[in-house]
């Protein structure tokens, strides 16, 4: 079989800045600690308990997000999410991985 | 009104009886029902060979022409997977094709009113609005145009509308497939290389055990039924598992009748006790299968028991299920179009690769796993990437789309298909009368022309020629048989004249069907094989994929060399963009707090004699079949409501109400409630006519499609 001609069709989008995990990140201002999180995946919770900076409150705004527009296609579009700016992103942009479905084309 | 608490003692007995009947049903060995061929006795001149342009069943077919107007249709005898046999759904083309309600020539509206204008102008309009994006949003253009792709009634319709919009820089095509089995199909995707159904249905005769889950076939594909009834002759044992006794229940040996939305559970069960009782194939899981010991783990606390309480099905049934198929050698997993429609629906599928593949059951005789509507061959896309535009931008999810619409982030909609198959359509709809343009491409004055300011009337099959691919990997070839009426267009041809006007002296020149189907065969060697030549010879069409002229068409697996098409030739368990693997409570269920205060479950379904929202809604002949707005519920969900069968009741969810009428039945489980999705308020036939279901369906999402059934809802009198 000549899978190569057999294009897998369903795609997946990944998003890596760097495997942050356990580790402590020196920013610019402060050493920040924490853990990787998959933002597709990831419960409010697992994001309060392992990225740093990220509050309840915004945590369940990403939740909501996403429960809403579905899975993040980019890292950027967490700037639509009510709480985020491009300050705290670039803060903790090492800790968040991105890695989704973007599913097949599947017609009848 | 008394309502019964969702939890597994009060539908304990009723499980159990269930199985029990289904093992002694008195219809056991009967000849299936089906809608048998027919060789009508309406004269006619000449026949032309057609296909049926529906479901993926894909019945070629035999049109009667008579004095150049098409007097019938007959399923062709010659068809390997039909013997000929075709259901209402085709034959209604007949009359709709003549409808009195049929658009043929282009309307622009005008205040409230609609005028008719030329095609060209029409065409001329849309290119210009579209061209519009491009110098309004320089730089962000591409997500300001967003088509609601057709289920195409040609696949190089669907390429040419590709061409058209993937040349000029915008992406967002929203497949069918995003609110039907997308979930399944990219689920087979990340897990075996292919998002197509592998197995073809022949493959049945070779089983001891088949598995339905949730394929209600006697419905949705009436001339497959045969093959269940050939598969039962040569011996095996046919497990069908679904809510409601339907025809395809009547027929099978088991019928499994768990709660909706917990098929996922009832696998990790069956798991469990063939991986504790090591039934399963070591060495095969060691060779080929990736994530085994996740897979493990995440079944250790579904004891039978806990099965039970999950899905009512009594833990020793669990027991007996996992023993029948420890000891088959060979068991074909066939899966439904319904579990694709939950939040829980891609770790469902993946639990049953799972079964199937810890079993040594995915690739060999009498093994395999087959999806409902098989998907779509490949090859599309490499003649795509040759002409698409060098920065085109991520195509977005459907629901992304949606997102956008509804944040007001598209200017121009592609309206080609009904927004009605998306959940709370109430809230779409707001959102589409806020976009500036809206283009329908359809032939009735339906909801989707209400929301349009330009439509462009479409062909209906006998009026166009194209291939069209089935659930068997068949690719088959449909010839015109008649004229095109008025200034109606073909798909294809629209876009490629869209695909011009957008894209100048790049745009291919595509002068025919013909054309693009060639274009593809140029740059694909998946298409090496089906040769116009042969594919319009074919009674039953081609198997894709077809390497070579020389080839025969086995039929065979996809797997042709034991190998799965993921990247390492393994079967891949662990797939991180679904998370661990588990089961979870559909959303909004009646066991969730989003599902408080609705305590029935809601699911909904097709029937055989209708094709989703659309087409079938302007057949009066399909509507003596139908109901209109019609709910099933057993007599005990209903003991202390003090209404009749046949009353009008109203059925409520957390976003809307819909006007049912009761159907008091035992072929549905206590605590649950089905409805069929057909319905649509422009209908002029009061059979078909109704609200829309999915004016009811909260939005909620797995991580490709959207979940339809699941959900919690009540009843209340009307």
């Amino acid at each position: 079989m000549r899978k190569d001609t057999l294009k897998l069709v369903a795609f997946l989008f990944v998003g890596l800045f760097f495997i942050a995990n356990a580790t402590i990140l020196f920013a610019e201002e402060e050493p920040l600690i924490g853990k990787t999180v998959n933002v597709n995946t990831a419960t409010a919770e697992e994001f309060v308990e392992n990225v740093p900076l990220i509050t309840p409150e915004l945590a369940e705004n990403i939740v909501e997000y996403r429960d809403e527009a579905g899975d993040f296609m980019m890292i950027e579009e967490l700037l639509q999410v009510d709480g985020f700016d491009r300050e705290l992103l670039r803060k903790i942009k090492d800790f968040l991985l991105l890695e989704g479905i973007g599913g097949t084309e599947c017609t009848c | 009104m008394k309502l019964p608490a969702v939890n597994r003692r009060n539908f304990l007995k009723t499980s159990a009886a269930a199985i029990g009947a289904g093992l002694a049903s008195p219809s056991l060995g009967a000849a299936p029902e089906t809608f048998a061929s027919s060789y009508p006795a309406e004269p006619a001149d000449r026949e032309i060979e057609s296909c049926c342009q529906f479901c993926q069943v894909r019945c070629t077919t035999r049109v009667k022409v008579k004095n150049g107007r098409v007097v019938d249709v007959y399923g062709n005898p010659d068809n390997f997977w039909t013997d000929g046999a075709m259901c209402p759904k085709g034959k209604s083309m007949v009359e709709l094709t003549y409808s009195p309600h049929r658009i043929v020539h282009p309307l622009v509206r005008e205040g409230d009113a609609w005028k008719k204008i030329s095609y060209e102008k029409a065409l001329g309009i849309v290119a210009e609005k579209i061209l519009a994006l491009k110098k309004n949003y320089p730089e962000e253009y591409a997500h300001r145009l967003a088509m609601f792709e057709p289920c195409f009634e040609s696949r190089e319709s669907e390429i040419a509308a590709k061409l058209a919009l993937n040349m000029a820089g915008f992406p967002d095509l929203c497949s069918p497939g995003d609110v039907c089995i997308g979930n399944t199909s990219t689920t087979l995707a990340l897990c075996l290389g292919s998002a197509i159904s592998p197995t073809n249905l022949k493959e049945i005769l070779n089983a001891e055990v088949l598995i339905i889950f949730g394929a209600n076939i006697a419905e949705v594909y009436p001339p497959y039924m045969r093959w269940l009834h050939l598969a039962r002759e040569k011996g095996a044992k046919i497990i069908y598992i679904d809510p409601r006794r339907t025809k395809t229940a009547n027929f099978c040996d088991i019928h499994i009748r768990p709660r909706p939305g917990t098929d996922g559970a009832l696998v990790l069960g069956l798991l469990r006790i063939l991986i504790e009782e090591a039934r399963y194939d070591k060495n095969y899981v060691d060779q080929n299968i990736n994530g085994f010991e996740a897979l493990a783990d995440a079944t250790k606390s579904y004891t039978p028991g806990k099965v039970e309480e999950i899905t009512w099905i009594p833990a020793e049934e669990v027991v007996k299920l996992a023993g029948m198929i420890g000891k088959s050698n060979g068991t074909i997993a066939w899966m439904g179009g319904s579990i694709s429609r939950y939040t829980n629906a891609m770790q469902t599928v993946r639990l049953i690769i799972a079964l199937q593949a810890v079993m040594g059951n995915l690739i060999g005789p009498g093994r395999g796993i087959m999806n409902v509507r098989g998907g779509k061959p490949g090859g599309d896309d490499e003649l795509i990437d040759k002409y698409k535009a060098p920065d085109l931008a991520t195509r977005l999810s459907s629901r992304k789309v949606l997102f956008n619409i509804k944040r007001g982030n598209v200017d121009v909609l592609l309206l080609n298909s009904s927004y009605r198959r998306y959940p709370n359509l109430d809230k779409l709809k707001e959102a589409i009368s806020g976009i500036d343009f809206v283009v329908y491409r359809g032939s009735f004055m339906n909801d989707e022309a209400e929301l349009s300011h330009l439509i462009i009337p479409a062909t209906m099959v006998y009026e166009s020629a194209g291939s069209q691919y089935g659930a068997q990997r068949q690719v088959v070839w449909r010839n015109q048989v008649i004229p095109r009426p008025g200034e109606t267009v073909e798909d294809w041809r629209f876009y490629a004249d869209l695909g011009r006007l957008l894209n100048k002296e790049r745009f291919p020149e595509i002068n025919g069907p013909e054309d693009i189907y060639e274009m593809v065969r140029e740059v694909s060697e998946s298409w090496q094989g089906l040769s116009l030549e042969r594919i319009k010879k074919s009674p039953t069409g081609v198997t894709w994929p077809s390497y070579s002229p020389e080839e025969l068409d086995t039929m065979a697996s996809l797997f042709r060399d034991g190998r799965f098409l993921t990247p390492d030739g393994k079967v891949q368990l662990s797939i991180p963009g679904i998370g661990r693997i588990k089961w979870s409570e559909p959303k909004g269920s009646p066991n969730t707090k989003k599902g408080k205060g609705f305590p029935l479950i809601f699911i909904q379904g097709k029937v055989g004699h209708h094709w989703q929202q659309t087409l079938t809604n302007w057949s009066s002949y399909i509507a003596q079949f139908s109901e209109g707005n019609v709910v099933q519920v057993h007599p005990d969900t209903v003991e202390d409501f003090g209404v009749k069968d046949g009353e009008w009741t109203t059925l409520e969810t957390t976003v809307g109400s819909i006007r049912v009428k009761l159907k008091i039945t035992r072929a549905i489980l206590p605590g649950v409630v089905w409805t069929p999705s057909h319905p649509a308020p422009t209908s002029p036939y009061s059979g078909n006519c109704g609200q829309s279901i999915n004016t009811i369906i909260p939005d909620y999402w797995d991580k490709v499609a959207a979940q339809f059934n699941g959900i919690g809802c009540r009843l209340k009198k009307a």
